[in-house]
């Protein structure tokens, strides 16, 4: 029931990200000072911001913006996991020593700290954005994998391709990684959660993507002063939007690590049991 | 014990060096003159000289570095660029505002999130389980300054039962119950991810703990169930609460930026987003220097911890 939901809601959401313009009934830019704080009609949905803006247009546009920064942010994150726990996994030895200790180092750093320290550094973009979260956000997957790998080079088909002569890189590509994809696609949906919040942390404290785009956490931003007027609903929908799509992704997330079909083969071998719910959620945010 | 503290500070080094480095770093990767960060405002071109021969900013990067180290380590971080106090002397004030809100929220996780997951995990599969599970996933999906800006509106705003920010109240005088008062509503927003991921851990170690033969053991003999859970259960199910609660101060002190800013809160997470505001980078520095020096100090506690509950670590044999 909660798992449909929550597809439904991320379906949702995407297709709204992906027709945006189409959808918005406004213009999200446009300043109209004679509609200010307007709270939720049938003529403004969702209400208007204080400048007059359409709030449910700005979301639209908003979606674009936070949910593409989280799939960058998280696309980034899961390849850096998966190439540097490969490295380690499969190569081992003094190589694998090193990475795992920066593993441990990294997990130890307060990183929003250093996030909003390289932020106050460099001019904000959404590149940078992204590229900064998924430096932070990298650990667990690369953990993961080098777990996951240590115990599949021993397993028989492995050394099977290694014995008919496979190089390295076609075991890794073609026989280590496959049998990993469960794992990777419920990190990836993790990565994606946290990225989307760090994010809307960081365009909150202001020192996040540029102001031209913005995202549910920039709105959230300027919403700051408008609650206290008394217009709860600049406030409350854009946070809504994050708080709803996070616990979707995470709940999906959640059900696919119990899914049987993931683990099926594993399973018939008898080799592990399914992991417990939560099992492999790193850190979550602030 | 002393074995265990000391291996755990020489592990502890190269985070220590990962972070002065990182520190060392902003102060070259800055706009502008290492040496007029670390002078402060106003400073005349013949401070500056004297500021680089006193730190040491006229010779090659490595010897740089190392005399930036000594310094630092003498607690001479330079001089704030808004306002040229020492750095230091910032720091110091808004330490203890700091861990406050962070022991209060960690308190608040442990007691909450341990006492919700062992109800969890002895109801496991009922109603009130999977409420528990779905309320655990929510709050660690829920963007905690949105969070702390309803509350506000609600407590605050709304039925005026809460201060809506600060240490203490600047109109009324000082005392405990006020400032208890404004603890409460950063405290819950602080911890609430943390008491999620606790539920979670003390659940999940409850439900494998609890199907144990000595469990079944400890009952026959005759043991209430209180004794039972407390005494067997809550004792094996805690090792990975404790290296959960290790690295759960870099996660409270991430977090301490966000709340800290939400409800005014004068502490270090706080002071670092003014800073990045001000682009005030000597502050910067030395307030990561400084989270970073207490998230070594708490995982140093939460292994001796460790030790303590586990006797296999104690004395060493696995």
């Amino acid at each position: 029931m909660v798992t449909k939901l929550a597809a439904l809601i991320l379906l949702v959401v995407l297709l709204a990200a992906l027709l945006g313009p189409l959808l918005a009934p406004y213009d999200p830019e446009t300043i109209d000072l004679d509609q200010m704080f307007r709270p939720p009609s049938a003529q403004h949905p969702l209400g208007t911001d204080a400048l007059g803006r359409d709030v449910l247009s700005r979301l639209v546009h908003g979606a674009r913006i936070s949910l593409g920064l989280g799939l960058l942010a998280a696309v980034l994150s899961t390849g850096l996991g998966l190439s540097l726990g490969s490295l380690a996994g499969y190569v081992g030895g003094r190589l694998d020593g090193l990475l795992m200790r920066l593993v441990d180092l990294m997990l130890a750093l307060p990183t929003l700290f250093l996030l909003i320290a390289v932020q106050s550094l460099v001019p904000p973009h959404f590149l940078t954005v992204a590229l900064m979260i998924a430096l932070t956000r990298w650990m667990g997957l690369a953990r993961l994998v080098r777990g996951q790998f240590l115990s599949l080079k021993e397993r028989e088909f492995v050394q099977a391709a290694r014995a008919i002569g496979c190089p390295g890189r076609r075991i890794v590509v073609r026989h280590l990684l496959p049998n990993t994809s469960g794992q990777i696609g419920v990190s990836f949906s993790f990565a994606l959660a946290d990225a989307i919040l760090i994010e809307s942390a960081l365009s909150f404290l202001g020192l996040g993507l540029p102001a031209s785009q913005a995202s549910w956490g920039s709105m959230l931003a300027e919403a700051r002063a408008s609650i206290l007027a008394g217009a709860w609903w600049v406030a409350l929908f854009p946070g809504l939007m994050i708080l709803l799509v996070t616990a979707a992704v995470n709940l999906l997330a959640d059900e696919f690590q119990t899914w049987p079909a993931v683990w099926n083969h594993q399973l018939r071998r008898g080799r592990r049991r399914p992991p417990r719910r939560g099992a492999w959620r790193s850190a979550p945010l602030p | 014990m002393a074995r265990i503290v000391a291996g755990r500070l020489i592990r502890a080094a190269p985070l220590l060096a990962l972070l002065s480095l990182i520190s060392f770093a902003i102060l070259h990767l800055a706009p502008g003159d290492p040496a007029a960060l670390l002078y402060g405002v106003d400073a005349t071109s013949q401070d500056l000289v004297q500021v680089r021969a006193h730190w040491g900013l006229d010779r090659p990067l490595p010897i740089q570095y190392l005399n930036w180290l000594a310094h630092v380590v003498q607690g001479d971080l330079g001089r704030s660029l808004v306002d040229g106090r020492p750095v230091a002397e910032i720091i110091g004030e808004r330490l203890t505002a700091t861990l406050a809100l962070a022991l209060a929220a960690l308190v608040l996780a442990v007691v909450a999130g341990v006492g919700l997951g062992v109800a969890a995990a002895t109801h496991a599969g009922s109603a009130l389980d999977r409420l528990l599970t779905l309320l655990a996933t929510l709050s660690y999906s829920i963007p905690s300054f949105w969070l702390g800006l309803l509350l506000l509106l609600l407590f605050a705003v709304q039925l005026r039962w809460l201060p809506s920010g600060g240490l203490t109240s600047t109109t009324r005088p000082s005392s405990v119950a006020d400032a208890l008062a404004h603890l409460i509503l950063p405290t819950v927003v602080l911890s609430l991810p943390l008491l999620a991921q606790f539920l979670r851990y003390t659940r999940a170690g409850f439900l494998e703990v609890l199907q144990q033969e000595y469990m079944r053991t400890a009952r026959a003999k005759g043991l209430g169930e209180g004794a039972v859970l407390l005494r067997h259960a809550l004792r094996n199910a805690a090792i990975p609460l404790i290296t959960l609660g290790g690295l759960s101060l870099p996660q409270l002190l991430s977090g301490s930026a966000v709340v800290e800013t939400v409800f005014a809160w004068p502490g270090l997470g706080r002071l670092l987003v003014e800073a990045a505001f001000q682009r005030n980078y000597s502050v910067l520095m030395g307030d990561i220097l400084l989270v970073g020096g207490l998230v070594v100090l708490g995982s140093l506690v939460a292994d001796v911890c460790y030790a303590l509950a586990d006797p296999r670590i104690r004395t060493g044999s696995s």
